[in-house]
């Protein structure tokens, strides 16, 4: 292994070939899922061999990965292997054996999507009858096992009062943290999304009332710059140079991107081996190469450019054009001068 | 007397809610809120070690350990390259 090589720390993997909900922003499920989907051997050949390459941390996300059909058994080799394991679900599905697995070893953190605390704003979102309930009995049923949670609610919006009524039933469940994510225009968010439908200024002052109005357990998914000093400590960031993606069919991707954008995939589990994947894939190589350092506009000249990355690089692919493209909202905000002075930097 | 410097590349950047240490060569990047914070400034504003310890003893009367503490954060930041 070259010693340039930096080490797979994440992997991200979609074992199911689609979703049960049909959401309103999803950018990874934005068209349906052909191919063929990868065997339980073959997950657990290919999460052998991460482990191998130093891999920790897995995420099984999707699309929905509880619609995995031997989902129960991969999720209890995942355990053997993986210290840290986090599930991201919409929750409306509880297949036989999982609370099960669950209590054998628990996973590290599961986030459940919740948008709306009225369940006809969540159930039109999501597209399906019936979604909001079965996701809140699942994210109570996580606090009852004592798993480390979170509810995901993803708003296009800067009105607040959905915000408000969402941490009251955070609060009700019992549900360890509430995460705002901004819906991208990618996938089915270009028609309804976050960043397009308002002014930075509103923005902004969402942001600023987010932090300044609302309980600490509330993370607004909002780059580094943007947020104040006292949110820095606990800020997590996409670490996208030491991540790599799996699609269904066993694509290797950037986390999950190549569902939609076939440039950002290359090679297939098991014709190529992880390391293969990792060492040799144009995808990574063009990752490594060009990050953080070739970054442009405000995020190349801001201090958090080397952890933050961008913030996404998905999302600046969308509304930049490129890996390198600068993150939207703190390009806008530098534009209309709200960006702070105190997070830039001469280079 | 103690003269307390930033190194070479780090800067201190003050905000609201708190300061940031940041290293231009490294990319290092260390939040400092409260106490941590008010020492960061004074060191920035030049103060040596005993002007430092002077002020946090008329903020903080009834601490008895601030030398001590002043110690360990100075060595802290001098571990992380962030003092000469």
């Amino acid at each position: 292994m070259s010693s340039q090589l930096p080490t797979l720390g994440v992997l991200y993997i979609n074992p199911a070939g689609g979703c049960n909900l049909h959401c309103r922003h999803c950018w990874v499920n934005e068209g349906s899922f052909t191919g063929e989907l990868l065997s339980l051997e073959n997950w657990k050949e290919l999460l052998s061999q991460s482990v191998a390459e130093g891999c920790s941390y897995l995420k099984l996300t999707g699309g929905e990965p509880l619609l995995y059909h031997d989902i129960v058994p991969l999720y209890r080799y995942s355990a053997s292997l993986f210290p840290r394991i986090v599930i991201e679900t919409n929750g409306t599905l509880q297949p036989e054996g999982l609370w099960e697995a669950f209590a054998e070893k628990k996973p590290f953190h599961v986030s459940v999507s919740l948008d709306n605390a009225e369940a006809r704003l969540h159930d039109e979102f999501r597209g399906q009858r019936g979604a909001w309930e079965k996701t809140v009995e699942f994210a109570e049923k996580l606090v009852k096992n004592n798993i480390s949670n979170q509810i995901i609610m993803s708003v296009s919006t800067a009105q607040r009062q959905p915000v408000v009524d969402m941490i009251k039933l955070a609060q009700q469940i019992g549900t360890g943290t509430l995460k705002i994510n901004f819906i991208t225009p990618s996938g089915r968010g270009k028609s309804d999304n976050f960043f397009d439908k308002n002014p930075i200024e509103d923005i902004i002052e969402f942001f600023t009332w987010i932090d300044k109005e609302t309980p600490r357990g509330v993370l607004p998914s909002v780059p580094a710059a943007l947020l104040p000093v006292n949110r820095l400590k606990n800020h997590g960031y996409c670490p996208v140079r030491n991540l790599m993606g799996v699609l269904p069919d066993g694509t290797f991707s950037l986390c999950g991107v190549a569902f939609s954008r076939k440039e950002m995939a290359w090679g297939k589990f098991p014709a190529i081996s992880v390391h293969d994947a990792w060492e040799n894939s144009p995808v990574y190589k063009m990752i490594r190469s060009s990050l953080p350092h070739d970054i442009e506009g405000v995020c190349h000249r801001c201090i958090h450019r080397d952890s933050c990355i961008g913030q996404c690089v998905v999302n600046n692919m969308e509304t930049g054009g490129a890996v390198t493209s600068p993150d939207i909202l703190c390009q806008r905000a530098y534009e209309a001068g709200l960006f702070p002075e105190t997070r830039l930097i001469e280079r | 007397m103690e003269k307390l410097e930033y190194a070479k590349g780090v800067v201190f950047r003050r905000e609201p809610a708190g300061g940031i240490l940041f290293n231009i060569d490294t990319g290092d990047l260390q939040v400092t809120e409260g106490v941590a914070f008010g020492i960061c400034d004074m060191i920035d504003n030049g103060k040596d070690k005993e002007k430092i310890l002077s002020e946090l003893r008329k903020h903080y009367p009834e601490e008895q350990d601030l030398e001590q503490d002043l110690d360990d954060f100075i060595k802290e930041l001098k571990e992380k390259g962030a003092l000469v």
